[in-house]
């Protein structure tokens, strides 16, 4: 009977061994599978292009201030003697730059010091040499990045970049005998059994870090025995197969370590800037053991949430290493002694919603959604942080008042809210500095500058003007008399805007252009042919149609905002028509680069001609329908055109200097009225925001190229007014290879004896 | 012989204050030329009293141009070390900052030879030899640099 009782335990032994083999061999299978592939999903981050500073150039010692504090540099009393350090004086910042490195440029850190006078930045030096530099650059901003639906923040590390007292303070915390079990720690066990007794309730758990890893890879919370054996046998397996090294340098990398707003902050690298604004190699032993001691509890032990708590925790853990030797007593009491110094809570939001968007539409080519929120890309963008913040901050503010004005503006549904857009770009190069697509991204995220599509009204006549350019000129005369044309077999009759005072019936293309006269335009239109409007407009690649009705003249088709802003760069830009760039790199999460844009442009039209229509939107803006921007004090030349369509819909105003160029649209989404013109609604946006950026505004006039020449004309006739008795001859403009060639005819030549004797007549009366 | 010569001299003195005098009457009558809204040159606004001045700080319109040329230097040693993409990057932020100098667009050029890239380097080529043509120097450089790109098959 014993004899067969031993037969079948020995049986049922040999089957249950099978069996756990079995189970064993499965797990280890699956095991493998998910430490093979890609562990975790990281979110892909987005990065402002680098700050370019010189001296001379407009920046107030608080703007860059500003810039360096969200480029997470700490204010320091003392000189900064270590990277990410600054130090405001009175007239000077000191810094100690950080090292960085992006595709094809690597700038090694070095301590310098700005100083100011005026607002400007007068000179750049290093502290160490003495050197002064030309120029320097502040390294990308981070504007955010593509979330999973997990919404985690991660930054991979290798163990090699861990100092070896942070892998000793995680230990101390969660598992102090990492290094001498297999995977599972009797002992711990054992020892948080007794204390857990001894207190009456759960003090000290006994996971170890491999059983913690296997819980959080592979099996759910719940606390059941099955799923405990489960993580018992998947530890030893785990520790069977992998190295102690490889098992912690994915715990560090997966542990989760705090939460910002509604966005997890997962591993060490990630919490080390998120805590301290350092990437791990330079935690110190006090910062370690704040990390290491909120693995337990991010929420509870934040110092974001619980200073003195947090304070307390990381005791504890600095207690634990100290017990095990693994800090000396000295590095124990300085530590002890050391408060928690934080960075202060980011609360990590997108910084340029609408942009980011925009650039997973603009990357779709090339990753999918699911692969941006997995992969850990880095984009570096041609973002300014600095110009984003001030169009979003101009936008808001604008509105508001606008709003303040006319108080029917005001709606209580967010969605429905009085709207706005604004694009900043770079004219030469095509880079897109600033993009709001809307007021509020939280309540629409739809982007206006590259979704919507409105009629431009007047902001588009420049294009009108300059089909015209090889066959009239700028002193050509256009009719100001009311006409009515047909448009299929239907009259119109264009009317000029109530505060066009010009009644004159003829008037000169430039005076036209300047004060937006809708008669004349059209005329001009018509003179042009509307056939080669159309034609002209085409290399300027609107997207929606433009039809060859006379309305086009007046801007009664819809344009893309941010079409119609590229557009404009070509006038801005010396005849160049840019692409619109807004990514310049793609790298993959080891920083080996994947894709890279360039300068892309294509020339439209001679710098003769785009100084031409330069100069005639200069006029605009100094005495026609944006001169309201001569009280804004901007230094420098400005060329603009306001846009204001039938019956309030749109309000528009394009404004450029020879370094920036921006767009402004003011508008409801259901095409209510705004009761106000491009001037009155979009041009006060502008211009605030244009005050706010000085660093862009040199300044400088627009120069004229070869290829312009100048000429005496009659006011009246638009003809050489040279050896005529002309009443009013001017000087203006013309491109060298059209220039008028006629006398004026309204006015007979000069006699020089009749002038003679009319000067000595004058002078005898004493008209002199 | 004498007199006739200091009569001579009287005619001629008289003369010529005569004609000063018309001359001046004539200008004076000539009608006054409009000053437009444009083409007119701005004089040079007269320093701060009062402020010191500070050695080697760039008037801030000419700080972009030598903000740019810093770049092109920085530009052109990228190129010297074999390292084109970089000199793009640097290159394409001088444009930005002064599209007028044309050497920033020479040095693309370049940088885009190097990259084998005919068609950038001809867009740019052309760029200088607009701004840069009519300096005899620059001109003989770009028309070689052309004769590399057209040796590259474009």
């Amino acid at each position: 009977m014993l004899k067969k009782s031993i037969k079948w335990l020995m049986i049922l032994l040999v089957l249950v061994s099978a069996a756990v083999t079995l189970y064993g061999w499965y797990l280890s299978g699956r095991i493998e599978k998910r430490f093979s592939a890609r562990l975790w999903r990281v979110p892909s981050t987005v990065y402002s292009d680098t700050t370019l500073l010189y001296p001379g150039q407009g920046f107030d010692q608080k703007n860059l201030a500003e810039k360096l504090k969200s480029l997470g540099y700490r204010t320091v009393t003392g000189r900064p003697n270590n990277q990410g350090e600054m130090r405001m004086t009175k007239g000077s910042v000191e810094v100690y730059l950080n090292d960085f490195k992006i595709p094809s440029q690597h700038r090694p850190g070095n301590p310098v010091r700005l100083r100011f006078d005026g607002g400007r930045i007068i000179s750049i030096e290093r502290i160490d040499t003495g050197d002064r530099l030309p120029i320097m650059e502040l390294e990308p901003e981070e504007i955010g990045q593509f979330y999973g639906p997990e919404r985690e923040r991660r930054q991979l590390v290798s163990i090699r970049q861990v100092p070896p007292k942070f892998v000793r303070a995680v230990m101390a915390a969660e598992d102090s005998r990492f290094y001498e079990h297999h995977g599972f720690d009797p002992v711990g066990i054992l020892r948080a059994f007794y204390i857990n007794l001894r207190a009456g309730r759960i003090r000290q758990g006994g996971s170890t870090i491999t059983q913690q890893l296997a819980k959080n890879f592979f099996l759910t919370p719940e606390r059941t025995i099955v799923r405990k054996l489960n993580e018992l046998i998947m530890s030893v397996i785990i520790e069977l197969k992998y190295q102690k090294e490889e098992i912690l340098e994915i715990y560090l990398n997966d542990i989760y370590l705090g939460q910002s707003d509604t966005v997890a902050i997962n591993g060490v690298g990630e919490a080390c800037l998120f805590y301290f604004a350092k990437p791990v190699k330079d935690i110190s032993p006090a910062e370690a053991a704040t990390i290491a001691g909120l693995i337990r509890a991010p929420g509870r032990y934040s110092p974001y949430i619980d200073k003195e708590r947090c304070r307390q925790r990381r005791d504890t853990v600095l207690r634990a290493m100290s017990a095990k030797n693994w800090i000396s007593d000295s590095e124990l009491q300085s530590a002890l002694a050391q408060p928690i110094e934080t960075v202060g809570e980011n609360v990590v939001v997108k910084k340029a919603p609408y942009f980011m968007d925009y650039l997973s539409h603009q990357l779709e080519s090339l990753y999918s959604p699911d692969d941006l929120t997995r992969l850990g890309l880095s984009i570096y963008t041609t973002l300014d942080t600095r110009v984003q913040g001030a169009a979003e901050q101009a936008l808001n503010r604008g509105l508001m008042q606008l709003e303040r004005s006319i108080t029917t503006l005001k709606r209580t549904d967010p969605v429905q809210k009085l709207q706005g857009a604004v694009i900043v770009m770079q004219p030469k190069t095509g880079f897109i500095l600033a993009m709001v697509g809307g007021r509020d991204y939280s309540s629409s995220q739809y982007n206006r500058v590259i979704q919507s599509r409105r009629q431009p009204g007047s902001a588009f006549k420049p294009f009108i003007y300059l089909a015209a350019l090889d066959q009239l000129t700028l002193a050509s005369r256009l009719s100001n008399e009311p006409r009515t044309y047909m448009i299929d077999g239907k009259p119109w009759t264009p009317e000029n805007a109530a505060r066009d005072v010009d009644t004159s019936m003829r008037m000169s293309m430039r005076s036209a252009l300047v004060a937006s006269n809708n008669r004349a335009t059209v005329d001009l239109a018509m003179k042009s042919g509307l056939e080669q409007v159309v034609e002209k407009t085409m290399p300027f690649q609107f997207s929606t149609p433009i039809k060859p009705y006379p309305s086009l003249a007046l801007g009664a088709f819809e344009v893309v905002p941010l079409e119609l802003a590229r557009a404009y760069c070509v006038f801005a830009g010396g005849g160049i028509l840019p692409h619109p760039l807004s990514i310049k790199d793609v790298t993959n999460d080891h920083g080996g680069l994947l894709s890279q844009a360039h300068l892309n442009i294509e020339r439209l039209i001679s710098p003769a001609e785009a100084y031409i229509m330069t100069d005639m939107l200069k006029g605009v803006v100094s005495e026609g329908t944006a001169r309201a921007l001569s009280g804004w004090n901007l230094p420098g030349p400005v060329a603009g055109k306001t846009g204001t369509t039938n019956n309030f819909r749109d309000a528009w105003f394009v404004g450029y200097t020879p370094d920036i160029l921006a767009l402004v649209w003011v508008g409801f989404d259901n095409g209510d009225p705004v009761k106000a013109s491009g001037a009155k609604a979009a041009l006060p946006i502008w211009a605030e925001l244009m005050k706010a950026i000085p660093q862009y505004i040199s300044g400088a006039d627009f120069k004229m190229p070869a290829g312009v020449v100048t000429r005496t004309v009659c006011s009246e006739s638009g003809l050489l007014s040279a050896g005529r008795t002309c009443p009013v001859p001017m000087e203006e403009i013309f491109l060298e290879d059209n220039v008028p060639d006629q006398p004026c005819p309204l006015h007979p030549a000069r006699n020089p004896i009749k002038d003679l004797i009319d000067g000595i007549k004058d002078f005898l009366n004493g008209s002199h | 012989m004498a007199s006739k010569t200091s009569s001579t001299a009287a005619i001629k003195l008289q003369r010529f204050i005569l004609g000063l005098f018309c001359g001046l009457l004539l200008f004076g009558c000539m009608p006054k030329t409009k000053v437009g809204v444009y083409d007119k040159q701005t004089p040079p606004a007269p320093l701060p009293a009062g402020k010191p001045s500070v050695p080697q700080t760039p008037k801030p319109e000419n700080a972009q141009v030598l903000a740019a040329e810093a770049l092109v230097e920085q530009g052109r040693q990228f190129l010297a070390q074999g390292a084109p993409d970089a000199a793009i990057r640097v290159l394409e932020r001088s444009v930005a900052l002064d599209s007028n100098s044309g050497q920033n667009y020479y040095y693309l050029a370049e940088a885009w030879l190097v990259k084998q890239n005919a068609h950038q380097a001809r867009e740019f080529n052309r760029l200088a030899d607009m701004h840069l043509g009519r300096d005899p120097d620059w001109k003989n450089r770009i028309d070689r640099q052309n004769d590399r790109i057209k040796d590259l098959g474009y």
